[in-house]
């Protein structure tokens, strides 16, 4: 039971995550992100057993052999090129022609080999596959877009029995799915867009997983008899964005980290996320992120150093701002805001927190009308780059004007030198350390409730939900 | 009386269209569905395309004219979020929002007429000063308040009703009562006000004067005069309760046109938006036009020219 029900079951046609959940049982991507304990991400193989460099455009991926669709089309090279081309067609105006944009065509090598070029070098490649679905392409071409979308086929571990819009979408086993028929016969999504119906649907067993489970709940279930609290870190990292590109005040350094110094960070998480949030080191990444820099650690809680910074900086007593937060969007995004707030008070800085409704938040945002200060709750695919993207100078959503880090981040672009890559983004996520171009907070933890009955459930840090190997006892 | 209906016709024509105008230019001047449709490291020239793939780039006036070009022909648009008609999508959810609505209108007669009743034939009773306080509770309690409480009640602590979706109809009773609660407690105190006007009349006291009994003065007359400027309530109400259950809709996971539209609006959707704003614009305005001609039935007096 997740918050939203799918707008299209159409795997290419949505970048929606809990979407994705759904349409993703039924279809599968070449690769997927794996998760390591420790939270490191690699890119792992699903209908794609290989892949490797041919030269700095050009990437070779070898395919897993005897593979149907559901209905029984062979999934081979062909159905590879006929994907992507699909969602290749910028006719099509999805979202995820973003994740192909730097592909020039995809070559047929032989029935399990295919080439992808690309425009040009694109380290990202694998990562960007993740997200791209494969459809069989005889079904498809016959029923067309609106029918797929209603009704895909795939290669995955369960079929589509029905979608009633809004109310449930079914799905039942496919017993010949490559990797062995899944243990669950029937799986039921249903969207419940109110947080205390999720939970009252968990306790009164309409349910048997909850996604997510709203904070103010999590004891009302862990005393209910037969349920789970469950926890799974996310890719969605809160920090508060300092305009640090054309405000007076921030474009300080030494204000910039008097303000993450001011800020105690683990009484937050302890506080108003009772303890389910993990404190960032310093840097706008976290062990799931590729380019994440191990050796940084958060600014410590001080704010005897932070008014002195402040001092130093030529506000021996504060200045006053406004920080601008949406609200209701995350959990409990506007009083994390509101409790930043309070602390920057004791240091002298005078912060009014303004809330603002989601689609005004980021267009405003958009629009360098959030300043000085924004409360933001960014989140990506786990590399580096995306995260990097909203602190380049002249970015969609960047108020930072750092030509050092510019350098680094454009040029671990174009690098395929996976350690050259790598080095760069540890760089930049230094430099945004050190440079304090916001305040970090803290990741954001996905809470769940899960029936005891079911075994095998995990939600990844990327939100995903694998389900062929979930089982009821 | 035809020039009557004509004139009303014109009249309810002009304010669906001010209505659409209203809303395509309070949605574009307050939101951008572009950035609410592109991943957040989208480049400035996938944003520009995007724009002007949809017709965003032009001038909001130009956008309003196509906009109306296409919707007397009955085209509204498509949904940016899955590229499905705007209509089509609306109209889609419309008998699951017409149920919940019908069963809260029910529920709204059969709890207002016998407490309006109630409290007017036994004016300053015990039994009035009750009738009046649920009538206030019930219409200052907020409805998000009300569904969650019997959600907490009536499904996780009893566990008689199911606290969310469709099914049977045991589905509809919470949030039927949700829903219902505030024209219930709106349209009781009308009918109560209403019928001790009505009991003052000279009519009434004739009624009585007559030898009739007090069953047949309230049930007989009273409650039919009464009855008039309650049905123009109960008219207004079926808007409210048509705009209310988006509240409900969210609460009770009801896979209606409320749920539909909250969703667009927070996505800045513009055509779904349009689309339901123009058909509740039309639905309303045909329910105030039957209104009216009711009062010319049930009241002889009224003639329209």
């Amino acid at each position: 039971m997740q918050g939203a029900d799918p707008e299209t079951l159409d795997p290419q046609a949505t970048t929606t995550r809990s979407t994705l959940n759904v349409s993703g049982a039924i279809c599968e991507p070449l690769v997927k992100v794996a998760f390591a304990d420790s939270g490191a991400s690699s890119v792992a193989g699903v209908l794609a057993t290989s892949w490797k460099l041919l030269n700095d455009t050009t990437w070779q991926f070898k395919l897993r052999e005897n593979v149907k669709f559901s209905n029984g089309e062979p999934f081979d090279a062909n159905a590879v090129k006929y994907s992507m081309d699909r969602i290749m067609d910028a006719s099509n105006k999805w979202p995820s022609l973003k994740y192909v944009a730097n592909i020039d065509r995809v070559d047929v090598v032989d029935k399990s080999t295919v080439n992808m070029v690309t425009k040009a070098p694109a380290p990202l490649l694998p990562l960007d596959l993740t997200q791209v679905y494969m459809v069989p392409s005889k079904y498809t071409a016959e029923v067309g877009k609106q029918t797929f979308a209603n009704k895909p086929i795939g290669t995955g571990p369960f079929k589509l029995v029905e979608w009633v819009k809004d109310d449930h979408v079914t799905l039942e086993q496919n017993p010949d799915y490559w990797g062995g028929k899944p243990k669950l016969t029937k799986v039921t999504f249903k969207p419940v867009p109110e947080a205390s119906t999720r939970t009252a649907a968990i306790i009164t067993h309409q349910a048997d997983v909850v996604i997510p489970l709203q904070i103010s709940d999590i004891n009302q279930v862990q005393q209910s008899s037969g349920l789970k609290v469950e926890k799974s870190p996310t890719l969605r990292l809160m920090y508060v964005v300092l305009d640090q590109a054309s405000n007076d005040i921030m474009k300080n350094t030494k204000v910039r980290q008097a303000l993450n110094y001011a800020v105690d960070k683990d009484a937050i998480v302890e506080h108003i996320f009772q303890g389910y949030g993990k404190k960032l080191q310093g840097q706008g990444l976290t062990p799931e992120f590729y380019g994440f820099n191990p050796d940084l650690q958060a600014y410590p809680y001080d704010p005897a150093k932070a008014k002195q910074l402040l001092a130093e900086a030529g506000y021996p007593d504060g200045f006053s701002a406004t920080m601008w937060s949406p609200r209701g969007r995350y959990p409990l995004d506007f009083e994390t805001a509101q409790a930043v707030a309070g602390q920057l008070e004791k240091v002298g800085v005078k912060v009014t927190v303004k809330p603002l409704e989601w689609a005004v938040y980021i267009q405003d945002f958009s629009n360098k009308k959030l300043t000085p200060m924004l409360f933001a709750a960014w989140g990506t695919y786990p590399d580096a780059d995306p995260m990097f993207d909203a602190f380049l100078k002249g970015g969609v959503y960047s108020y930072a004007d750092l030509p050092a880090f510019d350098k680094l981040v454009r040029d671990a672009r174009s690098t395929m030198d996976e350690k050259k890559r790598q080095q760069m983004l540890q760089e930049a996520a230094k430099l945004q350390h050190d440079e304090a171009l916001a305040i970090f907070l803290h990741q954001l933890v996905n809470i769940y409730a899960i029936n005891d009955r079911v075994q095998g459930f995990k939600l990844l840090p990327n939100e995903a939900i694998e389900l062929q190997d979930v089982y009821m006892k | 009386m035809l020039s009557f209906l004509v004139r009303r016709l014109i009249h309810s024509t002009a304010v669906v269209v001010g209505v659409s105008l209203l809303v395509f230019v309070l949605m574009r001047l307050t939101g951008d569905p572009v950035l609410l449709l592109l991943p957040s490291n989208a480049t400035p020239q996938q944003i520009a395309d995007l724009r002007h793939e949809l017709g965003l780039d032009q001038p909001i006036w130009a956008q309003y004219l196509q906009f109306l070009a296409h919707a007397v022909r009955g085209d509204f648009g498509v949904s940016f979020r899955n590229n499905q008609p705007a209509m089509a999508l609306v109209l889609d959810r419309m008998p699951a929002t017409l149920q919940l609505t019908g069963v809260a209108f029910a529920i709204t007669i059969l709890i207002s007429v016998p407490i309006g009743i109630l409290s007017a034939t036994h004016r300053d009773s015990v039994a009035d000063a009750l009738g009046r306080a649920l009538a206030l509770l019930g219409q200052a309690v907020p409805s998000f308040w009300l569904g969650i409480m019997l959600i907490l009640l009536f499904a996780v602590i009893l566990r008689w009703l199911p606290p969310f979706g469709t099914g049977g109809p045991e589905h509809l009773i919470l949030p039927g009562i949700t829903l219902g609660t505030y024209s219930a407690a709106v349209t009781s105190r009308m009918l109560r006000s209403s019928l001790l006007e009505v009991f003052g009349a000279d009519y009434i006291r004739t009624a009585r004067a007559k030898g009739l009994s007090e069953r047949a003065v309230v049930y007989g007359h009273a409650l039919r005069n009464a009855a008039l400027p309650v049905v123009t309530i109960l008219g207004l109400q079926v808007g409210a309760l048509l705009g209310g259950a988006v509240v409900t809709e969210y609460v009770f996971s009801y896979p209606g046109m409320g749920r539909l539209v909250l969703q667009a609006i927070g996505n800045r959707d513009f055509a779904v938006v349009q689309a339901f704003v123009i058909l509740m614009a039309l639905i309303i305005g045909g329910i105030n036009i039957l209104v009216d001609l009711l009062y010319a039935i049930l009241d002889p007096r009224v003639k329209y020219q």
